[in-house]
């Protein structure tokens, strides 16, 4: 038995506010919508029913999100974002090769595939440095290397719990001199919604470790940095950090993310970002 | 309950603050267990 054809399935890992907000907006476009977690993908996967017309990713598990948007993208089906795409984003260490190679404005950033490679691009990139785990999410793991000591403390640690080393490689990045906040810019095909200004006491402005946010103006700047970004990922729907380097006077990329949450910063801002993103794929599927 | 509820929702006891999740919203049909832990590969 065949079941009806779904505009959009709405992949997850569980439904959140955002991912509730989503589910509202695509039904006000008047598309039908399916909401399927991992196990629902199932019987997608094996024909059992109609294919969708577009997949909306927004699986919390890195793991969930590629194979769900891989499999899919086999089928025929478009996914949002694709799957390609999720890699890069759940990838600090592949995002900083890709921007280099496109020359998009990043912090200077370095592989480490082992404890002494970590030590030698610390050194060499300069105190303080910052050591970021390639994948990861929310600011866990970022550490903050001041000097040596450091490094050897955040190797004490690592070591006890990762003997073989399986968890590299790491990124080791330059410590870039901020103004106290940092930017996330909310991108909707090719065009930033909205732009938030992240601020926090903490040297990390996630707004999950805390940070207070704001709405700013998209410039002009803001607004060329999250179009080299789309011309080398492609449209889709995306968190963009920006951050203002003071040194060097420079706005520059800090990572892009392929399942930004939007839902409280919405409340603060006022932009209705779910609404943005259901227009946006209901003009894909009517493509 | 709530008619509302769709399965995969994370909803919180207002007694308690326990997260659950919505494992079933069919018709007749409401299950809900603990919410799960963050997982390490979870994130933006």
């Amino acid at each position: 038995v065949k079941l009806e054809q779904h505009d959009v399935l709405l992949s997850l890992t569980m439904l959140r506010p955002d991912e509730k907000l989503l589910l509202k907006a695509l039904r006000a476009q008047g598309l039908a919508v399916q909401s399927a977690l991992a196990e629902d993908l199932g019987p997608v996967v094996a024909g059992r029913t109609a294919l969708p017309r577009l997949s909306l990713i927004r699986n919390l598990s890195h793991r969930e999100a590629v194979g769900a948007a891989r499999r899919l993208e086999h089928l025929g089906v478009q996914t949002l974002n694709r799957a390609s795409t999720i890699e890069v984003c759940n990838d600090k260490g592949l995002q900083s090769l890709l921007f280099a190679r496109h020359h998009i404005a990043h912090p200077k950033s370095q592989h480490a595939y082992s404890y002494d490679q970590v030590r030698e691009a610390a050194a060499e990139l300069g105190w303080p440095a910052v050591l970021k785990p390639v994948s990861g999410s929310w600011g866990r793991g970022v550490t903050k290397l001041d000097n040596g000591e450091c490094v050897e403390a955040w190797v004490g640690g690592r070591e006890s719990a990762d003997a073989g080393g399986k968890l590299f490689p790491v990124l080791i990045q330059e410590y870039v001199v901020k103004p106290g906040h940092d930017l996330r810019v909310v991108v909707v095909g090719s065009t930033p919604v909205v732009a938030i200004r992240r601020s926090s006491t903490d040297w990390r402005t996630n707004t999950h470790l805390g940070a207070e946010v704001e709405r700013v103006e998209v410039t002009a700047e803001i607004q060329k940095l999250c179009a080299q970004v789309v011309d080398v990922l492609g449209e889709g729907f995306y968190g963009i950090d920006l951050v203002e380097d003071l040194v060097a006077g420079e706005l520059m990329v800090l990572e892009v993310n392929a399942n930004p949450e939007f839902a409280r910063s919405s409340a603060v801002h006022g932009v209705d970002v779910a609404g943005e993103l259901a227009a946006f794929i209901a003009e894909r599927v009517a493509a | 309950v709530q008619d509302s509820w769709e399965k995969g929702e994370i909803i919180e006891c207002t007694a308690c603050g326990q997260e659950h999740e919505v494992t079933a919203a069919t018709e007749g049909d409401v299950r809900i267990a603990l919410a799960p832990e963050i997982e390490e590969d979870w994130g933006e």
